[in-house]
């Protein structure tokens, strides 16, 4: 390594000119990174990489205060189809609601987060809007995320460190592309247009919609013997906090329970209706009660706005002290 | 604590640089290592921090099993064989427990068909590599191949971090006697050609290897049979996932170990450009192979027997070698199969010998091919957790499950369906893996490698054989590159993704 050609430099200043470099193309896409936040293309820190639990934990750092009287918890089903306007109307004055709605959560999902949600609002009620899907397997493990890390966030913990933690440039340049448009409109399922309680309630209408989807039908097959578990752990949970708490079903599309999966259906309520009654908290069973014509969906489960808001009306009349 | 973990890059790997120069340049050449023997138990600590005691009951074991039995040459002229024997057969118990106790249980219980079970064991991190630095260690000393060496010495040789985790495998005269001539200073030298290395394996880990694995064959079951270009696809995907992971590991370990001055043995010479089995393994984890070369092949008899005792200790050399890289039925098969190349590629060469023709261009090209061929061949049941699976994939490879093109080629490749049994629609292995397969495979067969490149700082223990025309030296453009190579791969390593040599 000796025999030094003219233009070899110092190993101390191949050393300087590298780090340089380094630091140089680093700071071109930290700048990047902070002139698409400014501009509202910057999806928030990817905590789970579920843009719709990660844009709600945006969405629940934002919120001005730290309490709410109803919590709203749930999947897609509590997201898109619990009206928050709607059911504040039915509120005294001066009370909070938050809706915590993610897409994709299953019972497992919501049984883990809903331990951070208890610690950060202490709510008076908790309302639990799930379908069947949700008791569907998915493969992935029940903690999605740090419990302590979304704590900190939620709790205005720096910005920018859960977006360091979670760095994955990619997905942050590859979600960049649409989190602007998800911001701002509720014409598209993957919506993240939150309303003041952090429901999106989808403007979507037949006949506007994906073949698939609309046609869509339950697997009551599906249905894994676990998730009953799981709920069990979450009515308990909230039950022991003192909480009350309300398990709202909300109605699907006739066409989407096949004739043949009736009696499973019956089964399966009379499992969430014992799991419930054991903890003293409630069933409302809107599938059974609430029958919607196909200009209230977005697709086989999801209502749209104006189907949202029936439904909140008829869970308000259920739930609330008349 | 993984090398492509900001934890590491950022904090662990600044912070024990920091406190080695420190500690050389005020302290002494023993603080300097005692730092980076302390550093390394944190590094492996952050993994489990349990099994930092197992790790150093191992290493204290071992050194006073050395201990004992240099006292035993030195009084009575020759080594103790008990005490050798002793030791390495702990090392292998220790090694049998935690990693292959779950494995027997369940064969015994499968083969005669009784209801035994063991609760799981955990695999202590980088058990098989510091037992088999250790065993090495044992038999060395028997030999009477090893001087006195101290404590801290020996704990430098077994747990220094950059190969701590996942080799090379380490023998004591490539490492102790290094620690003897250093002074324990930290050199800009050092760390200017140990960045670039580390970098460049960095870079293709973070790029290359996760990027490509996308696309590789799953480890899980495969519920559908893949076609013939998806099942290549994957293979290939696969196999350069394989190279870019195992290749970027090596480059790291290299480029780290010389940032503190120290070389480390080569381990990963561009195993694909093998033109044989035979060179495959001389290129392939060339310290593993070593090991078992001069522990387990040469103890069988080697070839001092005759040819057919030869290939058998050649055959059962590569099985437990297949056994090593895991607890399972398709590892040994792995190990197996690239035991039985090893005899065709031997009988082969008995055969073509002194014939002109068997070195033309030509054959050279073919036998590359061959050679490349029959390793996907390989990898197939390496990935493969079932012997199902495996031929799944390789009926796929024959074409045994047709052929699945993109519905976008149709308009072209319509005429062909008259000959070949063609299908149009959504490819299982699309546009975007073959893209990445177009972009790594050229840099696999042509490019030169990481040693190559950086021959004339020779970062590793052994030179490179061939020698590129764009060598790496001190200028301001290489400083440039290898500084935008470890911000691109810092940028890009948003998922922190395990070697796959990790926990062997």
């Amino acid at each position: 390594m000796n025999d030094k050609t003219p233009r070899e430099i110092s190993h101390r200043r191949y050393l300087t000119i590298a780090l340089c470099a380094t630091f140089l193309l680093v700071s071109v896409f930290a700048f990047a990174l902070f002139r698409m936040n400014r501009q509202g293309e910057l999806v928030a820190p990817a905590f789970t990489g579920i843009l719709s639990f990660d844009e709600k934990m945006r969405f629940m750092r934002n919120r001005t205060n730290l309490q709410c009287d109803v919590l709203v918890i749930g999947s897609s089903m509590a997201l898109n189809n619990f009206h928050s306007e709607t059911f504040l109307k039915q509120l005294p004055p001066g009370s909070t609601l938050l809706n915590t709605g993610v897409w994709g959560m299953k019972i497992a999902h919501t049984r883990d987060f809903v331990g951070l949600l208890l610690k950060l609002y202490r709510p008076k009620t908790v309302i639990m809007v799930s379908g069947l899907m949700d008791f569907y397997p998915d493969g992935r493990k029940a903690e999605l995320f740090d419990h302590q890390e979304v704590e900190r966030f939620v709790r205005r913990g720096p910005y920018w460190w859960g977006v360091a933690t979670h760095f994955d440039l990619l997905y942050y340049l590859d979600t960049s592309k649409d989190i602007k448009r998800f911001r701002n409109t509720r014409a598209d399922y993957y919506s993240v247009m939150f309303d003041s309680g952090g429901g999106v309630p989808l403007q979507v209408s037949f006949p506007n919609i994906d073949a698939s989807r609309w046609h869509e039908q339950i697997t009551v097959s599906k249905i894994s013997e676990a998730a009953y578990g799981e709920l069990d752990k979450l009515v308990e949970t909230i039950r022991t906090a003192g909480i009350g708490m309300v398990y709202v079903q909300p109605p699907l599309r006739k066409t989407s329970v096949p004739p043949e999966s009736v009696p499973a259906l019956e089964r399966h309520w009379e499992r969430l209706n014992t799991i419930l009654t054991q903890h003293e908290a409630k069933l409302v069973n809107l599938q059974k009660e609430l029958s919607l014509e196909d200009e209230f969906f977005a697709d086989y489960s999801h209502l749209n706005e104006k189907g949202a808001v029936i439904f909140t009306e008829r869970v308000a009349s259920q739930v609330l002290p008349k | 604590m993984l090398f492509n973990s900001y934890e590491f890059l950022l904090v662990f790997l600044p912070l024990t640089l920091a406190i080695y120069a420190v500690c050389g340049r005020f302290l002494g050449k023993k603080s300097a290592l005692f730092s980076l023997v302390v550093a390394s138990l944190i590094f492996y600590a952050r993994w489990n921090p349990p099994y930092v005691l197992l790790i150093l009951t191992s290493i204290v074991f071992n050194f006073l099993m050395g201990t004992w039995q240099q006292a035993h040459i030195r009084k009575f002229k020759n080594p103790s064989k008990t005490v050798m024997i002793a030791g390495v057969a702990l090392n292998i118990g220790l090694l049998a427990y935690y990693k292959y106790a779950n494995f027997a249980v369940s064969t015994v219980a499968g083969l005669t068909g009784m209801n035994w079970t063991l609760e799981h064991i955990f695999l202590p991190l980088a058990l098989s590599f510091f037992t088999f630095t250790q065993i090495a260690y044992l038999v060395d000393v028997w030999e009477g191949k090893i001087e006195n060496y101290n404590f801290l010495d020996y704990c430098f040789f077994v747990l220094f971090f950059p190969h701590l985790i996942a080799g090379p495998v380490v023998r004591h005269h490539e490492i102790l006697p290094q620690v003897k001539e250093s002074d324990g200073r930290l050199r800009f030298e050092f760390l200017s050609v140990g960045l670039t290395v580390l970098a460049i394996g960095l870079f293709k880990k973070v790029v290359f290897a996760d990027h490509i694995a996308v696309y590789a064959l799953p480890a899980g079951e495969i519920t559908s049979p893949p076609t013939l270009v998806a099942a290549w696809g994957m293979v290939l995907a696969y196999a350069c996932q394989l190279y870019f992971d195992f290749s970027g590991y090596s480059d790291m370990a290299i480029g780290l170990g010389f940032m503190f001055g120290i070389r480390m043995p080569l381990n990963f010479n561009s195993p694909y450009k093998a033109r044989s089995i035979i060179d495959f393994w001389r290129r392939w984890h060339i310290s593993l192979s070593r090991f078992l070369r001069d522990y387990l092949y040469v103890r069988l008899g080697g070839n001092r027997k005759g040819p057919w005792r030869r290939y058998l200790n050649l055959f059962i050399t590569m099985l437990l070698g297949g056994l090593w890289h895991g607890a399972g039925w398709t590892f040994v098969f792995w190990g197996g199969l690239h035991g039985v190349y090893l005899l065709i590629n031997h009988a082969w060469k008995k055969l073509v010998k002194g014939k002109a023709w068997a070195g033309s261009r030509c054959m050279l090209l073919f036998y590359h091919l061959v050679t490349f061929v029959a390793v996907l061949v390989a990898w197939v049941f390496f990935r493969s957790h079932s012997f199902e699976n495996a031929l799944m994939v390789l009926k796929g490879m024959i074409g045994w499950n047709g052929i699945l093109l993109d519905y976008r080629l149709e308009k072209w490749l319509q005429p062909l369906t008259g000959f070949l049994p063609l299908r149009f629609g959504v490819a299982e292995f699309g546009f975007t893996g073959m893209a990445w397969l177009l972009v790594l495979l050229p840099v696999i067969f042509w490019m030169p490698n990481t040693q190559e490149i950086m021959f004339r700082a020779r970062p590793a223990l052994e030179q490179p054989d061939a020698v590129p025309k764009f060598g790496w030296s001190p200028v301001r453009s290489w400083a440039v590159f290898a500084g935008l190579v470890l911000g691109a791969a810092l940028l890009l390593m948003g998922h922190v993704s395990e070697f796959l040599y990790f926990q062997f």
